[in-house]
């Protein structure tokens, strides 16, 4: 029993290694390290496993460094799409979990309420595909939200609350358009480039997860704080990581992601002048950051392709 | 060369051996100095059959564990005797040098 459960454990820390050096090794190197363990170990000693996540870090950067930079460009910009579109459909999972649990309220009305389902179905839609890498349709869906948004926007102001609209209906169209545009152009490169491969159906979990913990967990607010919080530190440690083993994929995706915060900066600044009321630190920051992680991303990649890898292409021989 | 890079060769020097054996001979002829965790002697394996220096001679699955025996390769076995001699030069200088009293201080 303790056998299994040190195997288990062992398995989550050699996630950190690249999944085709686990291919190639991982069976080896778990045999040994139970081999090493004995008999009555249930833990991985620490020394051990500050070694594989050294290990795992190491092998990736060798093989950063070894590999094609683009597909590695493709990549990030796939994990960015999901991003993107989980955190969409978390939205969604909030929403329907506060309407389950919590009934309608006095703004609800049967034709919101039914115009509701139109993006949401979009959303899921858009979700799954990005996810099993079906990126053209991704893309169709994504072009299809922005007229949908906007006459849904439009048929719900004018029954519900007229005049609700800042700015009017140019004012609704850029917004729409602004918060759609990094989803449309990063699926945009995917299908030029030929696609992405696919995910595990497991990323679907975390939209739910997000919206479920949004609609229920107000014992743990402000929440949002703190993830947004996390967000910047896992931002700062993409660029870090980019700069320093010229892994460019988390900075790429998290750049996608800090996307839509940059063009609300400049949507803002545009609509309503520069006076900085409407900008919030946490919305500017991961603005700012998704800049330079897209520039790391982007240094890192050049300094490589002047440099021959030197290491060896992880996977062989070991 | 770094220490744990020498012992790795130097148990390779018996013969084809796997992960497991080389930890327990490293430790053994180290005095138990080089205690390599299992992430350290594969990353440091991985580096060193892409230098060329061991190689993977076989495969086998012994109680139900799969184990991959390296064997050092010539380029491996000069380099770690290149780095014995050169040790054995340091070590030289010193020995012969505490032999030899210094005029004036005996």
């Amino acid at each position: 029993m303790s056998a299994a459960v040190l195997r288990h454990r062992y398995q989550r820390l050699l996630a950190a290694y690249p999944s085709d050096w686990r291919a190639a090794n991982g069976a080896v190197v778990l045999d040994t390290l139970l081999e090493a363990a004995g008999p009555t170990r249930r833990w991985p000693s620490p020394r051990e496993a500050v070694a594989l996540l050294v290990g795992g870090v190491r092998a990736r950067a060798q093989q950063a460094a070894a590999g094609d930079p683009r597909w590695r460009w493709v990549d990030g910009l796939h994990i960015g799409a999901i991003l993107l579109t989980v955190t969409g459909l978390s939205i969604v999972v909030n929403r329907t979990a506060t309407l389950i649990a919590y009934g309608v309220t006095e703004w609800d009305t049967p034709l919101s309420l039914t115009l509701e389902v139109v993006p949401a179905v979009l959303l899921l839609l858009m979700a799954l595909a990005v996810v099993r890498a079906r990126v053209l349709l991704a893309l169709i869906a994504a072009a299809v939200t922005v007229p949908v948004s906007v006459t849904i926007a439009l048929m719900l102001d004018a029954y519900v609350a007229p005049g609700r609209l800042t700015g009017g209906l140019t004012g609704l169209v850029a917004e729409t358009t602004v918060g759609a545009l990094p989803l449309i152009m990063v699926l945009g490169v995917l299908v030029k480039a030929g696609g992405a491969r696919r995910r595990s159906w497991a990323w679907l979990l975390l939209p739910v997860a997000l919206g479920l913990a949004d609609t229920f967990a107000h014992a743990l607010r402000p929440a949002g704080t703190i993830i947004g919080s996390v967000t910047l530190v896992v931002m700062v440690a993409a660029l870090v990581l980019a700069v320093a083993t010229g892994e460019v994929r988390p900075a790429v995706a998290l750049a996608v992601y800090g996307m839509p915060y940059l063009l609300m900066i400049v949507d803002g600044a545009v609509r309503f002048g520069t006076d900085g009321a409407w900008i919030g630190t946490l919305r500017s920051t991961p603005g700012a950051l998704a800049v330079a992680l897209a520039v790391a991303a982007w240094v890192a990649v050049r300094a490589r392709r002047g440099s021959a890898p030197g290491g060896p292409a992880p996977g062989k021989g070991a | 060369m770094r220490e744990p890079t020498y012992y790795i060769l130097a148990a390779l020097l018996d013969g084809p051996m796997h992960g497991y054996a080389i930890i327990k001979h490293a430790a053994k002829a180290s005095g138990g100095r080089v205690n390599l965790a299992v992430g350290t002697l594969y990353g440091a394996l991985d580096r060193l059959a892409g230098e060329g220096r061991v190689t993977v001679d076989r495969e086998e699955t012994v109680e139900g564990r799969t184990r991959r025996y390296y064997r050092l390769t010539d380029l491996g076995r000069q380099a770690l005797l290149a780095e014995a001699a050169r040790m054995h030069h340091a070590a030289g200088i010193v020995i012969r040098r505490l032999a030899t009293p210094i005029a004036g201080l005996a």
